[in-house]
């Protein structure tokens, strides 16, 4: 859960790939995902971002979010099988709500989108460091500088937290409050309170933040940037492909 | 009191271990202070000591009780575990509740709850706050709170993560102080410190961690003059030390502020007299 979204320090080529290329073939992929209607086609997609972690040796990482998209994706398919009613039926679950053909298909289909489009723009955030991102994101696709910053820091600020919030537990813990509770009810009972010094010590952290950047100009006029992101023939190649995939997904609908 | 055997830690399977096979048995009564660098699993330590990290191999008991198996939140009735940050451990609106809030977690009655805030809190000067927000207050003043939150539990053993930072010296002499006198009345503390003059004052008992294992272990009057081992471990002795290192005999077994002042004034007493008649 903490890894999510984070970061994963690497030398594949996938790391070494322009930001804008990766940012492009989440974009396109997602993209194409919705576009597709075929189970096959959205579940080779799927595939295939399993094999761009893997290449990228971060699939021990990501394998949380695979997991959390899988969790996320049974949820809406349960949803969508019990309320679609069109097509042949199989059974019926409980009276008036029945398991059809055309409600399989579909709640699959939602699933294996829902993980094969929302997975590459997690695994783009594990491949690429946030400052190339940020660079990337001001330096060619002219987003304001400040924007940028706050969606990179936000990202940035979610393994702090999550770090964060298990100290509060532990030191909870230690006074003898029983959050190490099985009951998952009781623990969401227990744990609200802990929100408390949680948002406080975030809003202190990120004031400090704000004055310290203030400090050091921050938002004082034109940039510059220490590296120079370079976009070269792979770059070119990669971003191709991904729009066949797109082209490919809209011919075979 | 509390038994380590062979503990072993790491984060994850293929991390690198931080704690590398401890033995330590801490006795009822024992003052010690866990010294050693920056990530050298102090803290890691600790933690272990009241279940908030279980073993990756190897034994801790507490009064008998395996922290593998306890609970953190049951094992919190036996032992008091103060924070190093203590914004983590402070939630509640006014100083008071903060206090309570562990003594309710372990059952007190009404009386015996507003007895020992009351207690703790002019033992800690905080009597004139009590109904003050936590989070208005200094950071020395919280860690203080936070302090008096862990020792209203009244727990036989009191893990203590750098108890004095944030404090100015008076402060973290009284707070020193509490902590001595809570000793002599029996409890069994441990506690981190980077302050070498703190543990030359207070502990009996000091541990050197070093990467992970023990270097030393023993009574500070002896742990305290192994140079070569503090060095290792990036600490440098008490400066007092540091002047009976040097000057040897003369400034032998002196180790705390008082002791040193004793002998300075010993030693310069009957040159000071036969200046005297000099003159």
């Amino acid at each position: 859960m903490k890894e999510m979204l984070q970061y994963v320090n690497g030398n594949s080529l996938f790391h070494r790939m322009n930001p804008l290329t990766k940012l492009a073939w989440a974009v396109l992929i997602c993209a194409a995902c919705f576009a597709s209607s075929s189970h096959l086609f959205v579940l080779g997609l799927l595939i295939s971002n399993i094999l761009i972690a893997y290449a990228g040796k971060i699939l021990a990482k990501a394998k949380g979010t695979f997991k959390a998209l899988f969790i996320l994706g049974l949820f809406l398919m349960l949803f969508q099988l019990l309320f679609t009613n069109t097509g042949r039926v199989y059974f019926y679950i409980l009276p008036g709500v029945p398991i059809t053909d055309d409600g399989v298909s579909f709640s699959l289909l939602l699933m294996l989108k829902m993980m094969a489009a929302l997975s590459p723009l997690s695994l783009m955030l594990m491949l690429t460091p946030m400052n190339e991102l940020l660079t990337a994101m001001v330096d060619k696709l002219k987003v304001p500088y400040q924007y940028a910053f706050v969606v990179i820091t936000a990202l940035r600020f979610i393994p702090t937290f999550s770090h964060e919030m298990d100290q509060i537990m532990q030191a909870q813990m230690s006074r003898g409050h029983a959050t190490d509770t099985k009951n998952p009810f009781k623990k969401i009972g227990m744990v609200l309170p802990m929100c408390i010094p949680l948002l406080i010590s975030s809003v202190r952290k990120i004031e400090t933040m704000a004055i310290s950047i203030e400090t050091r100009g921050f938002g004082t006029g034109p940039r510059s940037y220490r590296k120079k992101l370079e976009f070269t023939f792979r770059d070119m190649m990669f971003i191709i492909i991904c729009v066949a995939v797109l082209a490919l997904s809209l011919v075979l609908r | 009191m509390i038994h380590i055997e062979g503990l072993s830690y790491r984060y994850d399977k293929k991390a690198p271990l931080i704690l590398d096979s401890i033995d330590l048995h801490i006795k009822k009564g024992d003052f010690v202070a866990l010294i050693g660098q920056n990530g050298a699993g102090k803290t890691t330590l600790l933690k272990q000591l009241n279940g908030l990290l279980k073993p990756s191999s190897g034994r801790v008991t507490v009064n008998g009780l395996d922290t593998a198996v306890t609970k953190t939140s049951k094992l919190a009735r036996h032992i008091g575990y103060l924070f190093q940050n203590p914004d983590h451990q402070i939630f509640c609106n006014t100083i008071h509740e903060e206090i309570k809030f562990g003594l309710v977690n372990i059952g007190c009655s009404p009386s015996e709850i507003n007895e020992r805030i009351e207690r703790i809190a002019s033992q800690l000067g905080l009597t004139d706050k009590l109904n003050k927000n936590p989070f208005t207050l200094s950071r020395g003043e919280r860690q203080r709170v936070a302090l008096a939150s862990v020792l209203a539990l009244e727990t036989e053993v009191l893990v203590l993560d750098e108890p004095t930072t944030g404090q100015d010296y008076k402060e973290c002499i009284e707070i020193m102080d509490i902590v001595k006198d809570l000793h002599s009345k029996g409890k069994t503390i441990i506690m981190v410190s980077h302050d070498m003059e703190v543990v030359a004052d207070y502990a009996q008992r000091a541990i050197i961690l070093y990467q992970g294992s023990v270097l030393e272990d023993g009574p500070v009057r002896e742990v305290l003059l192994k140079e070569h081992s503090l060095r290792l471990a990036g600490l440098e002795p008490p400066q007092t030390v540091q002047l009976s290192l040097r000057f040897g005999s003369l400034f032998n077994s002196v180790f705390t502020i008082d002791e040193l002042y004793e002998r300075v004034i010993g030693l310069a007493a009957p040159q000071a007299s036969s200046k005297g008649e000099q003159s």
